[in-house]
């Protein structure tokens, strides 16, 4: 069965009418296989009971395999335990909890934080957020104007001993990725607690986790192929103690008295209340698509269709390609000289081509790159040549009308 | 600032497109991209909105571009000018112009807006985004009428 037909949307008669639907926002969200989908579907059909606490058969058999996902999940990262697993509704909860959790109690008035100026604004104003609280420093990596990273910049701030670096792995709105060992290992050394926004980066490249050494590394499922309100935050060995609970209640509880409570360890400490129990088996037959054989496979083609893509969109006049196309995750971002993003954003939809136009949710690098907006294609490894040469038909059509 | 009256009124007078032959334009288009062409054509026919008359006090809220707008009462009748950085907003603008500019309150008052539109057969063709900026800049020429006396 070949990937795509994996996915069932794309054969939906409505949806491909009157022209096939080509799906190029992948980077806001990929579209889910059916494994995944049948795998909720049967929980809630066959097996659904609540974890942790059942004296049953079905509850104990969901627990099972609630626990084996987090098992999963630890290998999929390369992780040491599933201890360091703590589900969250997905990457944007992670970084807010590590903002409370961790950042209330180590952050303090004149500490520095340093974050990159590419960040998604989910990894840029909770710490801004934070500093502000705490009277602390929020310092922003400056963005070269081929949309990577400052290296020498980010050095410089690591002079100031940042308490905390938190910097996304990939770019969502260029895709470029960040030498993200490097950039560990230089916050390291001067001592600072690493948080990495994995996001963009699991559906694309191999993570692993104690080879990158960060503290903390969080994703999301549906970007993953998952399902939508499931995500991870992967805790370090050595961090642990650092990390306090957030929410009370049940489930992370390990006695209470009306004096005093006493808290289970990580990752229950984090994990209050019923959890997201289909999504977290969702989520495993995610980990699961992405680790076969077949999916590895494609995903290492998606860079020719990547190339392909950014040679084609580069024939076409007064496109501006923003963003280094090197060392990508398969997204381009650009604009077209004279047009705003908003319309060729609408002449593309009458076309049944979904891409994203605005300042997907990174304002500072919109800045940075001085634009207001980007039109941005993103691929999934369901994507095939004849999306691209869609969207490029779309594309010129749209721009002649423009033009016109 | 205050926007210059003159360079208003001139502007409004400059702009003399109506709602008869906006649909006299749309009716025989059948297919989104002729409609979207002719959006474009109606866009350029907006006289030029001076640079210093695009200010932030003029934006209409509720856009997702941004859409400048300024009028202007003179002899009983609504004076309009607007423009935007968008190309279907400013085909779109064209299409409210040409029902309100150069009209008296009466006659804004009484413009059967929804007869309009259908007989465009457009606002079906928009995005709720864009459909509410349609909706948002209309509002706008509205607040101008219960604003006068
Ligand atoms: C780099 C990056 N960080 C964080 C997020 C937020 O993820 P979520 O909306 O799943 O919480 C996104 C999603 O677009 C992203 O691309």
């Amino acid at each position: 069965m070949s990937i795509r037909s994996q996915f069932t949307l794309f054969s939906n008669q409505e949806l491909n009418t009157p022209t096939p639907f080509i799906y190029l926002d992948n980077a806001a969200t990929t579209q889910k296989p059916q494994s995944v989908i049948d795998v909720i579907t049967h929980f809630y059909q066959h097996q659904n009971a609540n974890v942790h606490r059942g004296s049953y058969n079905t509850a104990n058999q969901v627990t099972a395999r609630y626990e084996q996902a987090r098992v999963n999940l630890a290998n999929f990262i390369g992780a040491k335990s599933d201890t360091n697993i703590v589900w969250t509704k997905g990457t944007t909860e992670s970084i807010n909890l590590v903002a409370y959790a961790w950042g209330e109690t180590h952050i303090s008035d004149g500490d520095t934080i340093v974050v990159l100026g590419s960040e998604h604004h989910a990894n840029f104003v909770p710490w801004q957020q934070l500093a502000l609280r705490k009277g602390a420093n929020f310092e922003v990596v400056n963005v070269l104007e081929n949309g990577d990273l400052d290296l020498a910049h980010y050095q410089n701030l690591m002079d100031k001993k940042p308490k905390l670096v938190a910097v996304q792995h990939c770019s969502n709105a260029l895709g470029n990725i960040h030498p993200i060992k490097q950039l560990t290992e230089l916050a390291k050394q001067v001592g600072a607690t690493v948080l990495v926004d994995g996001a963009q980066a699991v559906a694309h490249i191999k993570v692993d986790v104690q080879d990158i050494g960060c503290d903390f590394y969080t994703f999301s499922g549906h970007k993953m192929y998952g399902p939508t309100g499931i995500g991870v935050l992967y805790i370090a060995e050595d961090i642990k103690h650092e990390v306090n609970p957030f929410h009370f209640g049940g489930e992370m509880i390990q006695s209470v008295t009306i004096e005093k409570t006493s808290f289970r360890p990580i990752p229950a400490l984090l994990e209050t209340g019923t959890p997201n129990i289909s999504g977290v088996l969702g989520f495993d037959a995610a980990v699961k698509f992405m680790q076969n054989e077949q999916t590895q496979h494609e995903l290492a083609s998606t860079s020719d269709l990547y190339n392909y893509l950014i040679s084609q969109l580069s024939q076409i006049d007064k496109v501006r390609l923003l963003g280094s196309t090197e060392n990508n995750i398969g997204v381009i971002s650009f604009v077209v000289d004279g047009e705003s993003v908003a319309d060729i954003g609408a002449l593309l939809n009458e076309q049944n081509i979904a891409v994203r136009c605005g300042h997907h949710c990174a304002m500072p690098l919109m800045q940075a790159l001085k634009v207001n907006g980007t039109v941005r294609v993103s691929l999934a490894i369901y994507n095939d040549k004849s999306d691209v040469d869609g969207f490029i038909n779309a594309l010129r059509k749209s721009l002649d009308i423009l033009c016109c | 600032m205050p926007t210059n009256p003159k360079i208003i009124i001139e502007l409004g007078e400059q702009f003399e497109l109506n709602e008869v032959a906006v649909i006299e334009l749309f009716s025989p288009l059948k297919n989104w991209e002729e409609k979207f062409r002719q959006l474009m054509l109606l866009g350029k026919k907006l006289p030029i909105l001076p640079i210093d008359h695009q200010l932030d006090e003029y934006l209409v809220s509720g856009c997702e571009s941004k859409v400048w707008l300024v009028h202007q009462w003179h002899n009983q009748t609504l004076s309009l000018a607007a423009t935007s950085d968008a190309k279907i907003v400013k085909g779109l603008i064209a299409v409210v112009l040409a029902a309100f500019n150069n009209k008296t309150k009466t006659q804004i008052i009484e413009f059967n807006l929804d007869n309009y539109f259908a007989q465009l057969n457009l606002l079906n063709q928009l995005s709720p985004s864009r459909a509410n900026g349609v909706h948002a800049i209309i509002n706008e020429i509205k607040s101008f009428v219960d604003n006068v006396h």
